[in-house]
């Protein structure tokens, strides 16, 4: 990268041969990102990251305004509509799993084990009490999801607290642990005597279990009601709790903790175990809401979205929820498109370049190209200041 | 006894992937470099290695075209944003990670479980090849295993006792001391070394997906990448530890079909899950063994300071 006097020397050319007086001069200076100036950025690295695949989708699939088929059949369309919400639904547990960590400074790369793990779990309860009312079922599965969630991310957990081990790894490898984990119960104890051909899925949940509709435009799942009344829960106990101060002051430094009398080890694992918790609750949204059986596929990578959303989102949960149906759109026009012989797994090439435009509107946020008196020096030699933070 | 030669010499295969993607990394982490989308490297290095090897029947170039498609990879996706515009290191590493993932898929799906025809020149070490039981166990393998396994020694070699490895050490310790006291050129060969463990990590994709498994399949790294992130953290940024993490991995993720082969009564799905709990445990035990004091780089994973 260049100095800022480079790149200033650089512009200053640029300048004198454009527009303005003669006197004045362009410099780059580096200067702290304010809020809206962050947001702006990542939006812009949003539109380019889409604009990249809407192009690739328009040079490989050879079908006539396919883009206008899309966004037609996705917004235009009751179904499309419906399908929107229940592709967002999960999308704010698994953001959010991945957001709340990340405040005190943590990456929770585990959202898709805990989706699982909190599955799993509900999955349990309702097959050991397959009687039970609807109400206490559908409150049992969605208690049990919370519990599983965190349970699956205790482990990386402690190890983080007690013995500082990375998380990165130690939550993404129990993603993969959660995989054999499932497939057994599938293909053992839940199996589904009927199923089709190698199809690996469990029985059906008991009828009572699957979450009641609530009629708001035609047929919204009660899962968008809990996903919601979560996503604001969490941010108002990120706002106004001194559980949110608390993870706020560690996300700022663990040295600032220490010295506000915060304890770094307990904030560390409660935000964690929060993460894992909504993960497992999303789990249970899409199983009781959606799938109303346990199956591999269960989660459609929505753990590994969740770290995009996070990410895009930045610090607000307000992000998140804007972040969320923005995903559900494009997994929406993903699923439409998949008819033409696009592969789900090209979705993983969209995260990665938000992730990486991300990252670097992040960077260039904190440039500013400003015009400066001829000879003034000032703002230059002023700039380099914390360079690189 | 037969079983244990085959599972030994199994496991020595499984684990090269993993050893080369490791020393890879270990390179690129001593000099302060966090890549944590080994994992989408690999993939990469995979899918070109398969391709490649299909359209020319030649596995040899198809080992070292993933290689460089490995490079290439690295250099744009992981080295542009982290040394030519000084992001963190993390997201480019999610980026390098799922873009890999999707990418690989992309390209392979016309390709899916179609075998690879020809095998890699498999080398016999001369003399002990011809004992028999010693060949089973070490005397012959293709290729890469003799280079994975040779490597970490040179590279130990390299960074203990050369002035270049003091420099890569210094790079990694303290980046602006190196940089301006040191006059060590930091940014080129922090370049150099993604582009390095691009190429190991490449080949190690290749040699997976052409040597090992014999074809592309979605995902069929499972894993291995961030396995090779817990077996540079086991071996405390020593090359030589990493030879024994990989090999110990390399009989995890093959222990299904042991089990398979000797009807264990134990589940395979469970078997399965094996080297993933064991990346987590193993991390675990190392860091209670060494009470967090690891030998990582300081500067590992922190942003280049630039001078103004």
């Amino acid at each position: 990268m260049r100095s800022a006097a480079t790149l200033g020397g650089g512009a200053t050319s640029l300048g004198a041969v454009g527009t303005g007086p003669a006197r004045r001069r362009w410099a780059v200076v580096r200067e702290e990102a304010s809020e809206t100036r962050s947001w702006l950025y990542r939006l812009v690295a949003v539109v380019l990251a889409l604009a990249i695949a809407a192009a690739y989708l328009v040079a490989s699939v050879h079908v006539p305004d396919v883009l206008g088929l899309v966004l037609r059949t996705t917004f235009a369309t009751q179904p499309g509509l419906q399908e929107l919400v229940v592709l967002a639904t999960p999308f704010f547990l698994t953001a959010l799993a991945v957001q709340v960590p990340l405040r005190v400074g943590l990456w929770n790369i585990g959202g898709e084990g805990q989706f699982f793990a909190g599955a799993w779990l509900a999955t349990a309860f309702a097959f050991a009490l397959p009687h039970a009312p609807g109400a206490l079922l559908i409150v049992g599965m969605l208690l049990a999801g919370a519990a599983g969630g965190a349970l699956w991310v205790t482990i990386p957990m402690l190890a983080k607290t007690f013995l500082n081990v990375n998380e990165i790894i130690t939550t993404l490898m129990l993603n993969l642990v959660v995989v054999s984990w499932v497939a057994y119960w599938l293909t053992g104890p839940w199996r589904y005597a009927s199923s089709q051909g190698g199809t690996i899925e469990s029985r059906f949940l008991p009828v009572q279990s699957h979450l009641p509709l609530v009629h708001l435009a035609g047929g919204l799942d009660s899962g968008l009601l809990v996903a919601v009344g979560l996503t604001a829960a969490v941010g108002a106990v990120v706002r106004y709790s001194v559980l949110g101060y608390r993870s706020r002051v560690v996300g700022s430094g663990r040295d600032v903790a220490a010295y506000a009398g915060v304890s770094v080890r307990r904030t560390v694992a409660l935000s964690l175990l929060v993460g894992g918790a909504l993960a497992g609750v999303g789990g249970v949204l899409q199983l009781a809401g959606n799938s109303y059986q346990l199956t591999p596929g269960l989660s459609n990578n929505t753990g590994y979205l969740g770290i995009a959303m996070a990410v895009l989102a930045g610090g607000s949960v307000v992000g998140v929820i804007v972040m969320s149906c923005l995903l559900a759109v494009i997994m929406s026009a993903g699923q439409v498109v998949q008819i033409y012989g696009v592969s789900s797994q090209d979705v993983f090439i969209l995260i990665g370049l938000l992730l990486l435009m991300a990252t670097v509107a992040e960077v260039v946020a904190h440039y500013r190209v400003v015009r400066q008196p001829a000879g003034g020096g000032a703002a230059v030699t002023a700039a380099p200041g914390d360079l690189g933070r | 006894m037969h079983t244990f030669e085959l599972y030994f010499a199994a496991a020595i295969l499984a684990g090269t992937p993993l050893l080369l993607a490791a020393t890879g990394e270990l390179l690129a982490e001593t000099v302060g470099l966090l890549n944590i989308g080994i994992e989408g490297l690999m993939l990469m290095g995979a899918v070109t290695g398969v391709v490649v090897t299909l359209h020319t029947g030649d596995p040899e170039l198809g080992l070292l075209c993933g290689a460089l498609a490995g490079a290439a990879y690295l250099l744009v996706f992981y080295a542009l944003p982290v040394i030519g515009l000084g992001t963190d290191q993390v997201l480019p590493g999610f980026g390098v990670w799922f873009v890999g993932l999707g990418l690989s898929q992309l390209i392979g799906n016309s390709y899916q479980n179609t075998t690879v025809p020809a095998q890699s020149t498999v080398v016999g070490l001369p003399g002990l090849d011809r004992i028999p039981v010693v060949k089973e166990l070490v005397g012959q393998y293709p290729w890469p295993v003799y280079l994975a396994f040779v490597l970490p020694f040179a590279l130990a070699w390299m960074l203990g006792h050369t002035r270049h490895g003091r420099n890569l050490r210094a790079i990694g310790e303290d980046p602006e001391a190196a940089s301006s006291g040191a006059g060590i050129g930091v940014r080129r060969w922090r370049t150099v070394y993604v582009g390095v463990n691009g190429l190991l990590g490449g080949l190690a994709g290749a040699m997976l997906a052409v040597v090992v498994v014999g074809e592309w399949g979605t995902d069929v790294t499972a894993g291995r990448g961030f396995i090779a992130l817990a077996v540079v953290i086991f071996s405390g940024w020593r090359p030589m530890r990493c030879i024994v993490g990989a090999y110990v991995f390399g009989g995890l993720l093959i222990l299904a079909d042991l089990g398979g082969a000797l009807a264990w009564p134990v589940p395979s799905d469970f078997l399965d899950m094996m080297p993933y709990v064991g990346a987590v445990a193993i991390l675990i035990a190392w860091a209670a063994q060494s009470r967090g004091r690891g030998a990582a780089p300081s500067a590992l994973g922190a942003r280049l300071k630039r001078a103004g």
